[in-house]
């Protein structure tokens, strides 16, 4: 769906953009991820046609910006940086103004977009009047309003309270599932590894990294077990069958079992005798990735 | 084709109607629809109670006294002041709140946006010069008890709302231009004033230049001309120009301000 290849964006002499590759296919959701500076947002402005690339290509669904602007973007739904809007309007003249644009205006077409970011009950209120969550909300549902076949989100739930996150994360799996491709770019890790497929790491304007990763959605769960004998807790987990990988870690195990299997841990563990001091989800995978590539930034500089 | 390329053809349509109704939403238009008159009334209680025209001028037709009061609220440049910033803010508000992210990552080329902005802000403008001539014609219809009403007077009348509206939609046309050069709304305004300046002293220019001809606002009075008898003791600049005339200054003044104008919205980088 999405190609992007050897993109460079120069700002005068800085160049912020060092040759971006990567792809996003139909139905796929792939986290943006880097540090501040890193490039991303400038990524996400060039491949939504706000920027000029100074080389390299982005196409979507094979068509070049260049070639056919209206095409390109009839594919295209995007939220970059925190959400523009005209004060004085409320959500509805936006999404109206919107869909005028496109040709496609119709109140329920509007009223769904509005529903499906629950703001169907403010959606006569001026937007100066909203809150920082619910103008991300809004412009969410302008992003999604004509059933694009590329979405490109730059920070989706900054601003958003905890409920309007998960219904965030719920959005955009039913979007996936429904065909469209997904490019989010935050600094919630925990948010990136539940919703995403993949992730691209970008440092310094290159991808320093793409690999995939388990989410919620996963068939198997990667679980952490600290036990009083960790060597006999190994051989014990080797020989289940609903144990597919476990390996020893600094203080513990991590082992892969099934969703559904992660009490049998615990269950066999307490059979054979061990105890067990601690058993939980293997948390901060990509935050672990994060630090190894980007280093722990300040905090570092702190010490 | 996709669907969604077949109906692009209707985008600089589209984008017409979504920005003439996003303009009225901003409500604008509705309050000079209110103000326009009410403005108008001053000069009237100026013109016809505090200067006693109706007393110079005897039992006045409504189209002997019409010229006045167009003058007199025409070289005020309130009107035309107006039309400067609603059409710089038109503009500029897009790059002053960042939706000029939104309005160019929606299927249409930079050159349509930018087009279907100025159509619809045009619109507006000949709906504001409407609404001021025939606020004019009200006004003194009723101070002059409705005389000498008849074709000709009907005429003269559309003949001098359809002058000013072309006068203004060039105005307007000028300060579009211009204000896409700019990235905020104090900017453009502040421009968009510089620039109107600039135009008027243009006509300072001295008359051995032979440029007389070519300078918009060298046709400032040139509506009031279709209002104006033709024994009218004080001459306006170009009042006897040929309409044609007028026309093409009218349209060449704000296409030599687009040509940069265009230019520089098709390649630059949407960096609010």
């Amino acid at each position: 769906m999405l190609e992007v290849n050897a993109l460079v964006k120069r700002f005068g002499t800085c160049t912020v953009v060092d040759g971006i590759s990567f792809s996003v296919a139909e139905g796929e959701v792939v986290g943006f991820v880097g540090p501040n500076g890193a490039g991303k947002s400038t990524t996400m402005k060039i491949i939504s046609g706000l920027l000029n690339a100074n080389s390299g290509s982005v196409t979507i669904d094979g068509i070049l910006f260049s070639d056919s602007p209206r095409a390109y973007l009839g594919r295209l739904g995007a939220l970059i940086e925190s959400p523009a809007f005209y004060p004085g309007l409320n959500a509805r003249d936006h999404l109206a103004y919107l869909a005028r644009v496109r040709g496609h205006y119709s109140d329920a077409l509007i009223g769904n977009a509005l529903n499906r970011v629950g703001l169907d009950s403010d959606s006569r209120k001026p937007v100066r009047k909203f809150s920082t969550g619910m103008k991300q909300r809004l412009g969410i549902a302008m992003a999604i309003l004509h059933k694009p076949k590329l979405l490109v989100l730059d920070e989706p739930t900054n601003g958003l309270d905890p409920a309007a996150i998960v219904a965030m994360r719920d959005l955009i799996r039913q979007l996936a599932e429904s065909g469209t491709a997904v490019l989010v770019s935050s600094h919630l890790l925990s948010e990136i590894q539940r919703v995403c497929n993949r992730v691209v790491f970008v440092k310094a304007g290159r991808v320093a990294r793409d690999q995939k990763i388990q989410g919620d959605n996963a068939s198997t769960v990667k679980m952490f077990v600290r036990c009083s004998n960790p060597a006999a807790a190994l051989d014990v987990l080797t020989k289940e069958d609903f144990v597919f990988e476990v390996q020893p870690s600094e203080d513990g195990l991590m082992c892969t079992v099934s969703n559904q299997s992660v009490a049998q841990i615990g269950i066999v563990l307490v059979r054979s005798g061990l105890d067990i001091l601690e058993l939980s989800p293997a948390k901060g995978d990509l935050e672990h990735t994060y630090v190894s590539e980007y280093g722990s930034g300040m905090s570092e500089g702190l010490k | 084709m996709t669907k969604s390329d077949q109906s692009s053809d209707m985008n600089l349509l589209n984008s017409v109607w979504a920005e003439f109704l996003k303009f009225y939403a901003f409500r604008i238009p509705q309050i000079a629809y209110a103000s326009i008159p009410a403005f108008l009334l001053l000069f009237v209680f100026q013109l016809f109670y505090v200067e006693r025209l109706s007393a110079h001028l005897g039992p006045a037709t409504v189209l002997e006294a019409l010229p006045y009061l167009f003058f007199v609220s025409w070289k005020t440049i309130f009107f035309q002041l107006f039309i400067v910033a609603f059409s710089s803010y038109c503009v500029a508000v897009d790059s002053q709140y960042g939706m000029i992210r939104i309005g160019c990552t929606q299927p249409v080329s930079r050159f349509q946006y930018l087009l279907g902005k100025s159509i619809a802000i045009e619109l507006h403008v000949i709906l504001f010069a409407v609404v001021y001539v025939a606020s004019l014609f009200l006004w003194v219809c009723i101070c002059t008890g409705f005389r000498g009403l008849s074709a000709p007077t009907a005429t003269a009348v559309v003949s001098l709302a359809s002058r000013t509206a072309v006068f203004c939609v060039a105005l307007s046309g000028c300060m579009v231009a211009v204000s896409v050069l700019r990235r905020s709304l104090l900017d453009a305004l502040v421009t968009c004033c510089v620039v109107f300046a600039c135009l008027a002293l243009l006509t300072t220019l001295p008359m051995r230049f032979h440029l007389e001809a070519g300078l918009f606002l060298r046709y400032f009075f040139y509506p009031i001309a279709a209002v104006l008898p033709k024994d009218w003791p004080l001459p306006f600049p170009m009042q006897h120009a040929p309409l044609w005339q007028f026309v093409l200054v009218s349209f060449t003044t704000p296409a030599i301000f687009f040509i940069p104008a265009v230019l520089h919205f098709q390649f630059r980088d949407i960096s609010e």
